[in-house]
């Protein structure tokens, strides 16, 4: 079974709606963050400084930007790994795919998903 | 304000004058000078203090030939910038990237040095920055250092000091900070660390995974004259700014060992 679950990330979706780096980051720029973990993937949906936990996969024109793992790969980003995505960037803890500029562009908002599944993953 | 030219390129630099033993200040990836505000100081009542900022960073002027990508090159900007004050012998301590700097100093003018010093400084690095890195970060590269910065501080470093070292990093030049680490990612001296005779410390924050604490120790073993290793509990890759008074303690600490090592 995946580490990563709908639940736990509805509590990142509101975690990263509160958090203000994330907004003047999102209010920019338009893209769909995608996390695979194992089979599965989850899709937020960034537009207008908003990021929205879609309850499909999306389909649109704006620019995907992808994380992918397996649940081992995932588990110390839930364990609160210090530097989070951004380390696990580094340190290809993950696998980051799709357009490279949005990845980018938003990467205050990932370094930011990553802190927020790590407090997410604490509190689970 | 001071500048000397060196090669055509006008560097900018700060001094604490005495006459205490010289001891030349230099900054690591994407910052400058303004690294070392809360050590000046404190290090002026051991040292007569010189802190330059290197070419493109801070107030220095580029070189002509564009931001450069060789830590060997930084070195030699560093050693003519000491030669234009007439400075003959000095020890140097090296910031991150830097501590490659001053390690090629080392191998270059041994006959100049009274010591090194790496401040979470290695004579290699951990391997982390392959091409592929330097393409996605070549997009955005201030955004990405800022991250990098943020996340290689210890989680127990007051906000404020995460904040102005942050601060620091969106100040530098977007191709300067890209060709450093390219610069910094190319460094690999374990061959040829054993011949640097020149005492060698190395203070290394405990919670540095961006270059790790066993690099900084790995590095001290490998030197080939007297080394001190010391681990700083409770900090990460900025010592000298997320924990100014614990990092003083520690180059006291490991003066005194190294001069009974001497």
């Amino acid at each position: 079974m995946s580490v990563l679950t709908t639940d736990l990330l509805r509590q990142v979706e509101a975690e990263l709606n509160e958090d203000p780096i994330v907004a003047s980051n999102t209010i920019w720029y338009r893209a769909t963050l995608r996390l695979v973990c194992d089979e599965q993937s989850w899709d937020f949906v960034v537009a207008e400084g908003k990021v929205n936990l879609a309850e499909d996969q999306v389909s649109s024109a704006d620019p995907l930007v992808s994380i992918r793992g397996s649940s081992d790969d995932w588990r110390p980003i839930l364990g609160g790994l210090r530097g989070g995505l951004h380390r696990a960037f580094r340190h290809r803890l993950l696998v980051f795919e799709g357009d490279a500029v949005a990845t980018l562009l938003l990467w205050k908002t990932i370094w930011r998903l990553g802190e927020a599944l790590g407090e997410a993953g604490k509190g689970g | 304000m001071p500048y000397v030219t060196v090669d055509d390129v006008r560097l900018y630099y700060e001094e604490v004058a005495n006459d205490a033993p010289p001891l030349l200040l230099v900054h690591g990836a994407a910052q400058d000078t303004l690294s070392w505000r809360f050590n000046l100081d404190h290090l002026g009542g051991m040292f007569h203090v010189y802190v330059v900022d290197l070419p493109g960073h801070g107030k220095s002027q580029l070189a002509s030939e564009g931001p450069i990508g060789d830590l060997e090159e930084y070195a030699i900007y560093a050693e003519r910038f000491m030669e234009h004050l007439s400075v003959a012998r000095y020890s140097v301590m090296g910031h991150s990237m830097a501590g490659g700097i001053a390690l090629h100093m080392a191998l270059h003018h041994p006959e100049r040095l009274d010591m090194v010093a790496l401040l979470d400084g290695a004579c290699y690095t951990s391997g982390t920055y392959g091409e592929e890195v330097f393409e996605l970060v070549s997009i955005n590269p201030i955004d990405w250092f800022e991250v990098n910065f943020r996340t290689i501080c210890s989680p127990s470093t007051d906000p404020r000091r995460v904040e102005e070292i942050a601060f620091d990093v969106r100040r530098c030049a977007p191709e300067v900070a890209m060709n450093d680490i390219r610069a910094y990612a190319a460094l690999d001296l374990r061959e040829q660390v054993g011949t640097v005779m020149t005492p060698l410390i190395a203070l290394h924050g405990e919670d540095d995974w961006s270059i790790p604490p066993e690099l900084g120790e790995k590095t001290a073993e490998l030197t080939g004259g007297p080394s001190v290793f010391s681990p700083l509990e409770g900090v990460g890759h900025f010592p000298h700014t997320e924990a100014p008074e614990l990092f003083h303690r520690a180059l006291g600490e490991a003066l005194d060992r190294i001069r009974e090592r001497s």
